[in-house]
This record gives C-alpha cells, structure tokens and sequence, in this order.
C-alpha cells in the first residue's frame, strides 16, 4: 500500500512515517504542503493520504477539494489540531474520509488508518 | 487576560506532553509578567486571532529545550538545526491548537509558529493584553508557557448569552 504524507512540519511527519513503518508500509511519499502533494499525487498514486489542514502555499481543504476535482481516490485522512465540528463537517463534504485529531498516540493513528480502510472495505 | 483561556492552555499542555511525549507535566500557579520580560533560550511563538487574540510563547531553556524534542521527535536533533526549530514550532501549534478546542463557544484561528534562538531573548508581547507566565516541570526538563491573551469586543456578551441560556 502506497502512502502519502502531508505536512508542513518535518517533525511530525517524521513522527508518522515511523508508526507506518512498525506497521509494516514501506511505500510511503512526503509532501510539505498541498501544492507538493498535488505535483505528486499523479507519480505515487497514493491508496491513502494522511493530510494536515493548517499549511502555508495551499492547506489540507484547499488540497482536498482539488484532488477530489480530479477524479482522484485515495482515501483521506486528515491529521489535525482542527477539532471544531463545523471544520470536520467541512472537510468530510469535501470529501475526506476521516479524522485524526493531533495529539495522537502511534496506536490512535494505527486504529484511525485500520478503522478507515475497514470501512473502504466494507463499502 | 481572561482567567478562562489560562485553564484550557495548561490542559492542553499536559494532555499534548502525555500524548506524545509520554511524559507528565506538574505547574506552578499562573503569575503575571511584564511585555517586554525575558525568555529562555529557545521559544517557539505562535499567534492567535478571532474571539480570542495574541499571542503563545512555549520557552525552554538549551537543555530542557534538547531532551524534551528529543522525546518528541523521537532522535536527538542539533539545537542549531532548521529540525531542531521545526520541532519547536510544531509543540506549541499542536499545545494552542489543543487549548483553542478548549476554549468552548468561541471561534479562533492560529497562524503558523515561528521560533526565536538566543540566550534571555525578548519577545513583545501585545500591548493591550496582560502576560501571565505558567512554569513547568517535567522529567526531562522545564519550560515556561507565556501568553498574551485578550478576547476581542464581543465575546463577553456571547459566553453570558450562552452562560444564561439567552438566543441571538
């Protein structure tokens, strides 16, 4: 399974690119923002796309609504400090698939990726 | 400074600190302090706009600053590094994020972090709001939580509305 990562801080991307890698991914991209995700969204073809919403150039929903704009599939989840209701209820219209809420434990992004591909599974 | 955006910012921080870095936190009582007081030695520094408005400041002093990154990035990372910063600023978003979900029937935004390096930096705080200081204490290390907080024109009368069941 591909994998991609959107952050504009290095730190916590690294921090999630561990937890994938004990998990088992191995096939795991890095973007610092929208606009990089975007140019490389086409190349990776990610499965899943864990995505932070507060990023200078363009941030998680801006990129969300452009990706899902194109056609494209991968299952989002976005990885957040963002816990107000009205900006989840945003972005899941915009077509995420699930939230994570930052601070996260490795086994809360674990749960939220397993949980999240169930449910593209059961679908 | 309202008592009531001091809480959720040490909620936050230990919640923040538990989570990812695995470790507790115990605090000293707020104290107030002046705009232009001195800081440790590495600040991250992040604003905050909308119903509530200023700025957060998460100061370490070198040795604090280093094992406690250390904890959350998972790898020592040189003081001097872009890493080193990055990290920094992504603790006190993550801390202001957490608190501003605290903060109940308000809306705010935060801006992204910035960070200051230099032994006693100053950093102004906002002249029209009060400095309050909450140390901390933790295994590897203490810091200093500064904001300088105000809640903009309005939201006193939307939390007594809402504190007396009053509809807008």
């Amino acid at each position: 399974m591909r994998i991609m990562i959107v952050d504009d801080s290095k730190t916590m991307r690294s921090i999630q690119k561990n937890v994938l890698k004990r998990l088992g991914y191995a096939e795991i991209a890095e973007a610092c923002d929208g606009r990089d995700a975007l140019s490389q969204v086409g190349a990776f073809d990610p499965h899943l796309i864990l995505l932070d919403r507060n990023m200078p150039e363009m941030d998680g929903l801006a990129f969300l609504k452009s990706y899902r704009g194109r056609g494209h599939k991968a299952l989002v989840i976005m990885v957040t400090t963002e816990a107000e209701k009205p900006k989840v209820i945003e972005a899941l219209k915009a077509g995420l698939n699930n939230y994570l809420i930052k601070p996260f434990t490795p086994e809360g992004l674990s749960m939220r990726i397993k949980e999240t591909l169930e449910r593209s599974a059961a679908a | 400074m309202i008592t009531r955006t001091i809480q959720p910012f040490i909620e936050a921080a230990a919640h923040v600190f538990q989570t990812m870095l695995n470790l507790e936190l115990r605090h000293q009582p707020p104290r107030s302090i002046e705009q232009d007081t001195s800081h440790h030695d590495v600040s991250g520094v992040i604003g905050m706009s909308g119903d509530v408005v200023g700025v957060v400041i998460l100061s370490f002093p070198a040795d604090s600053a280093a094992r406690i990154v250390e904890a959350f990035a998972g790898q020592a990372i040189p003081l001097q590094s872009d890493d080193f910063a990055d990290a920094v600023g992504e603790l006190v978003n993550i801390i202001a994020g957490n608190a501003k979900s605290r903060f109940g029937d308000t809306t705010v935004s935060i801006g992204f972090p910035s960070v200051v390096l230099g032994p006693s930096h100053k950093i102004a705080m906002p002249s029209d709001a009060p400095g309050v200081a909450i140390p901390f204490e933790t295994l590897r290390g203490r810091f200093t939580l500064k904001l300088g907080l105000r809640e903009a024109a309005g939201l006193e009368a939307k939390s007594h509305a809402a504190a007396t069941g009053a509809r807008s």
